[in-house]
């Protein structure tokens, strides 16, 4: 519960950013549950239907990976081996419910094996198809049904239908409600910066829905009557890839002459793009939604007759946020050893230069450690562009 | 005494005459690729699907290869470094699968060649296919990699779908069946696209006779694995990396089946006479997942000078265990069938999994029954630099094996494209000084009253 | 009207000064650890051989590794931009960069003198100046030495490229089987512009191309490089200053985009000074 001494809008963001379990822990305190999950697929409707706190899993790029390498191997995902790390060093021993997901592999192993070692009351491992083919819509149905009873059974109630329609009218206000913010970035300058903007997303992950949408509602307030002119820069950006997590690296790209604005990434745009549709089994809707509207390269899209039909099928949302927020230039941000991403460069790079943006592709070591190299390549875009 | 020079290509002697004849599937399965694009049949690229796939292509008159083998063809004869160096130039980042960049590699030199096999290519190259059969099975690489191909030829894609679900999930009322169900509902898609881009309808008759047959060469299969447990070791992981082929790419094949039965009477004349792979057996061995294909000599040589037993291996490679007969009782339908084989790959560990609390069940849980089955002293770990799923549960496989049975490992590194990553002398160091481990442990594991 | 660019590069610091009818003074000088911090020092003694104060010079861009130690700069801009502009400047046929420095190389394509894109290696020894030193030192033979000596190879060994420690070893390797000093020297300089090459295709090598940096000034990397590529090279006259040369280009036209009002404030608070931690 908010007092009257608590931090308001970009503040709040930025406290909550710093101290992302704060909120959960007082959520404990009441006696209430918090469910920790993996990636953009486990729906939070769920969670939320039953009174608990869906936690969104990352890492950390200011720590480096220590206890991790016992267990996970150096040539995978450095993300996830440092989810599985800071879970390792007791960072989310506060959590009472585990929720992994075969969003990649990564995510599949890690939270394959994290049950083993990190103990919680309730564990769930979400199984997602690959594509989007009529079954596997209809099998993904079925996954999140053993999710919804695991999670009712856990809580002791079940989720009616009223419930989880409130649910999920209360996680689409918040998704129109970043996609607000996210107008917020069109105009040049941008009124809110990328570091900024990640921040309040991260902050909304770590809080009850309704806390994150109020939290919502003060930046947009905030940031609309601002009366500082920000400075303008050249480059107007669109992240595309693997997820940043870390205001260190949005930061060394602002301070190289690079605005962001908008972030095509699972802590970015992915999760609230779209609404889930109100259907007449709320199920139907969340199924649809997570599997099909989460436009993720994990998720296979089936071949067009010819390579540029593919690469449109793929992409095509890409030339619309580059329209609309005036985007001259394309990060595309790899998280070594991401697979997903990484199959994608070259057909990415086709589809935005095609679109006359130039694409500056790193593929970066998930630490804070590591950043300094990277600025004169920002730099480099940012004079390329400028 | 002079040091000898290091060699990097090293074959296995193997000890069974069955394996040394094993080296006539593979020729078949280039024979038959030859044949078939000499007579214009269509050709399928396909990865391993555990069978999901590869029956009913099969079925449906395509002939299929695999640039999974053709990456570690290609790297075993030192020419895959082109390829590589293409795919890098393309963009692709060094970090995914080698195979994959070998591949992306010799598909841009096809594109470049207007889709004709370039004469110099390793091997006779592999003709422009008709069809990629991906797969969602075992790792992203395995269906991100032939969408990728889409930038160097305008061939349809198919992913094959198999659920990996958890080991607690699989005990979920209902999802096992509700699995079965999808991945039989996405094999019958499959036959429709087939269908639609072959211009022919799926001969079924054809395909359960496949299947039967497929069912038998695997039991088989499972049939001299189960022989393996005996003690001395008939039969040793040199011999079944040459073994395997037929079962894994060929088991609708008759002849595969006939050899199987040979290769069954020669394992079970040497159980019933007590005689061992190697002379001096005193250390059984696992091997953990993907062998250093250039260099399976090097177990003969731990075999001679420590008396160590390759016992059991890469829990990917083997056939099934047997499915239940309560799970197969009035099931006719090939389909059904199909999909109860290729799940039961993905899940028939599970108990193992969670007797140990130990997920997932798929190329781990293997491996903490098999110590118990097989009386094993040791695992060989092999972690690859470029090939993940064979990596990403290593290090856990090692912590349970030591942690609940015991079992100590020793960590060899390797690559499946980069062969000089896998440095034979410094592995056979860590092997002398690894025996000392397994003693110490199988103290540990008399001392706990276990049973081996 | 004078401009300055200082590149301080992580070995070796370069100055030119020059003015619209061509270079006046240049200076290249170690940058040893002590020196990091001592860019007025370097920038006095280009003055000093230009004969110049620093008043006259009108606009100063600083890049290269220590582009950050140089507050008398007036813009800071990286070294992939400054090559761009110096090699553009005197091979205006030029679309591909390859620059080999001491500690990273990289790769830069021009178009219609822009920087287009870029490629850089600054991870990994392999493929730099520092692989050669470390094969020069393992092999004992002066660092000055590797590159004619490995033109007199006649059969180039085969040395791995992959990574410096492999190189090493399968160097050390050859020599133990008798092998040539030249022909692994050669080997050598053949696994650096594999691994260069390799960098530089990322972004598609587009004739001409220029070899620039401290690499350039080896014979034996050019000619594998040149090997590789199956053509020759441009070779700016001094290899080491495009960089201080396309910042001190890059100078005249932020001077000429500049008001002048905003020129005489920047030349007030001007001094040529060392940085400190409160800048």
């Amino acid at each position: 519960m908010t007092t009257a001494s608590e931090p308001k809008g970009l503040a709040r963001a930025s406290k909550v950013y710093r101290n992302r379990a704060y909120r959960a822990r007082e959520w404990k305190a009441e006696g209430k549950k918090v469910m920790g999950y993996f990636c953009c697929y486990p729906p939070l409707e769920l969670m939320t239907a039953l009174d608990m706190l869906p936690f969104r899993i990352l890492g950390d790029m200011d720590e480096s990976i220590s206890v991790g390498d016992g267990y996970l191997p150096t040539v995978m995902c450095i993300f996830y081996r440092s989810c599985f790390d800071l879970g390792m060093k007791g960072r989310y021993d506060f959590l009472d419910g585990f929720i992994g997901a075969h969003a990649c592999d990564g995510a599949e192993r890690t939270a394959l094996i994290w049950t083993h070692y990190i103990k919680s009351p309730c564990n769930f491992h979400l199984d997602i198809p690959h594509t989007s083919h009529v079954a596997a819509r209809d099998f993904f149905k079925e996954q999140l049904i053993h999710l919804k009873e695991t999670l009712e059974s856990f809580a002791g109630s079940t989720i009616g239908e009223a419930r989880l329609r409130d649910a999920i009218a209360l996680h689409n206000r918040q998704r129109g409600l970043v996609r607000d913010l996210y107008e917020l970035r069109k105009p040049d300058p941008p009124l809110l910066t990328g570091s900024e903007a990640l921040q309040v997303l991260i902050a909304t992950m770590c809080l009850p829905v309704q806390e994150g949408s109020t939290l919502l509602e003060e930046v947009i307030a905030e940031v609309k009557t601002r009366r500082e002119t920000p400075e303008k820069k050249i480059g107007r950006l669109l992240i595309w890839g693997s997820l940043i997590d870390n205001t260190a690296l949005t930061g060394l790209m602002e301070e190289s002459g690079l605005h962001i604005v908008v972030e095509d990434t699972a802590i970015g745009v992915r999760p609230f793009r779209h609404d889930i549709e109100q259907t007449q089994d709320p199920l139907d809707g969340l199924a649809r939604h997570y599997l099909e509207e989460v436009k993720c390269p994990r998720t296979f899209v089936e071949t067009g007759a010819s390579y540029g039909e593919d690469l449109e099928n793929r992409f095509h949302y890409l030339r619309e946020f580059a329209t609309h927020w005036k985007v001259n230039g394309v990060y595309a941000n790899i998280i070594r050893n991401c697979d997903i991403h990484g199959y994608e460069v070259p057909a990415v790079r086709d589809y935005l230069e095609g679109l006359g943006l130039p694409v500056l592709i790193i593929e970066q070591d998930y630490s804070t450690a590591a950043l300094e190299p990277l600025r004169t390549r920002f730099q480099a875009f940012a004079e390329a562009i400028g | 005494m002079q040091s000898e020079k290091k060699q990097i290509t090293k074959k296995s002697a193997k000890t069974l005459h069955t394996a040394r004849e094993a080296g006539y599937f593979g020729k078949k399965m280039l024979e038959n690729a030859l044949k078939a694009r000499q007579e214009g049949k269509p050709i399928g690229w396909s990865m391993v699907t555990w069978w999901e796939g590869d029956l009913i292509a099969k079925a449906m008159g395509m002939e299929l290869v695999f640039p999974e083998n053709y990456g570690a063809f290609c790297a075993a004869v030192r020419r895959a470094e082109r390829h590589l160096d293409i795919s890098g130039a393309e963009g692709f980042p060094s970090t995914l699968c080698g195979y994959a960049r070998n591949c992306i590699g010799y598909a841009k030199l096809l594109a470049d060649n207007k889709h004709q096999v370039p004469e110099d290519a390793p091997g006779g190259g592999l003709p422009k296919p008709t069809l990629l059969i991906g797969s969602g099975a075992a790792c992203d690489a395995r269906y991100k990699w032939f969408q990728a191909l889409g930038r160097y030829m305008d061939v349809p894609v198919w992913t094959m779908e198999l659920p990996q679900t958890g080991v607690r999930e699989y005990y979920l009322d209902g999802n096992r069946s509700q699995n079965l169900r999808f991945i039989v509902r996405e094999l019958h898609a499959f036959i429709g696209f087939l269908e639609k881009l072959l211009g022919k309808k799926m001969d079924y008759d054809r395909l359960a006779e496949m299947v039967a047959q497929t069912l038998k060469t695997l039991r088989v299969a499972y049939e001299v694995d189960l022989l393996r447990r005996a003690v001395p070791s008939p039969m040793v992981s040199q011999d079944f990396w040459s073994v395997m082929i037929p079962h894994f790419y060929l088991p609708d094949d008759p002849e595969a089946y006939a050899f199987y039965q040979r290769v069954y009477e020669e394992v079970k004349q040497k159980v019933d006479n007590k005689v061992g792979a190697i002379p001096n057996e005193k250390y059984r061995m696992m091997f953990s997942e993907l062998p250093p294909w250039h260099s399976l000599g090097f177990f003969d040589d731990i075999g001679r000078d420590f008396g160590i037993a390759m016992v059991i291996e890469s829990w990917n490679y083997h056939a099934i265990t047997p499915i239940p007969e309560q799970e197969l009782e009035g099931i006719t339908d090939p389909l059904e069938l199909i999909a109860r084989i290729s799940y039961r790959k993905f899940t028939e560990y599970n108990d193992t999994a969670v007797k140990y609390d130990a997920a997932p069940g798929f190329f781990n849980a293997a491996y903490l029954r098999w110590a118990e089955d097989y009386r094993a002293d040791g695992l060989f770990a092999h972690p690859l630099m470029s090939c993940r799923p064979a990596t990403y549960t290593l290090l856990h496989t090692k912590n349970c094996l030591e942690d609940r049975l015991k079992v100590p490992s020793v960590v060899v590194e390797g690559d499946i494209v980069d062969l000089r990553v896998f440095n034979a002398e410094e592995a056979y160091s860590k092997v002398e000084a690894f025996v000392e481990t397994m003693d110490h442990y199988r103290e540990l594991r008399e001392k706990a009253a276990m049973a081996w | 009207m004078f401009f300055a660019g200082l590149d301080i590069g992580s070995t070796i610091t370069k100055v030119v000064i020059r003015s619209p009818e061509g270079i006046r003074a240049a200076v290249i000088k170690p940058t040893a650890a002590e020196h990091r911090r001592l860019a007025h020092k370097v920038m006095q003694q280009a003055l000093d051989r230009a004969g110049l104060c620093f008043d006259a010079v009108q606009y100063i861009v600083a890049t290269g590794y220590g582009r950050i130690n140089v507050p008398f700069a007036d813009v800071q801009v990286t070294e992939i931009t400054c090559h761009m502009r110096g090699i553009a400047s005197l091979f205006p046929q030029v679309r591909t960069i390859i620059d080999i420095g001491g500690q990273d190389s990289k790769g830069i394509k021009v178009k219609d003198g822009k920087l287009a894109h870029f490629v850089m290696n600054d991870k990994c020894a392999a493929g730099t100046g520092r692989f050669l030193e470390i094969m020069a030192r393992a092999l004992g033979v002066e660092l000055e030495r590797i590159g004619p000596l490995s033109l007199q190879s006649r059969r180039p060994a085969e040395v791995s490229s992959i990574c410096t420690v492999f190189a090493e070893q399968e160097a050390l390797l050859r020599l133990s089987e008798g092998a040539g000093i030249e022909d692994i020297l050669a080997g050598i300089h053949r696994a650096a512009a594999h691994r260069i090459c390799s960098m530089v295709e990322r972004i598609h090598v587009d004739r001409e191309v220029a070899l620039t940096g401290g690499g350039a000034k080896n014979a034996g990397l050019r000619k594998a490089v040149e090997d590789r590529l199956g053509f020759p090279v441009c070779l700016a006259p001094e290899p080491l200053l495009t960089g201080a040369l396309g910042a001190a280009l890059i100078a005249e036209e932020r001077s000429a985009r500049a008001g002048s009002r905003d020129m005489r404030e920047r030349q007030r608070r001007r001094r040529l000074e060392a940085v400190t931690f409160f800048d």
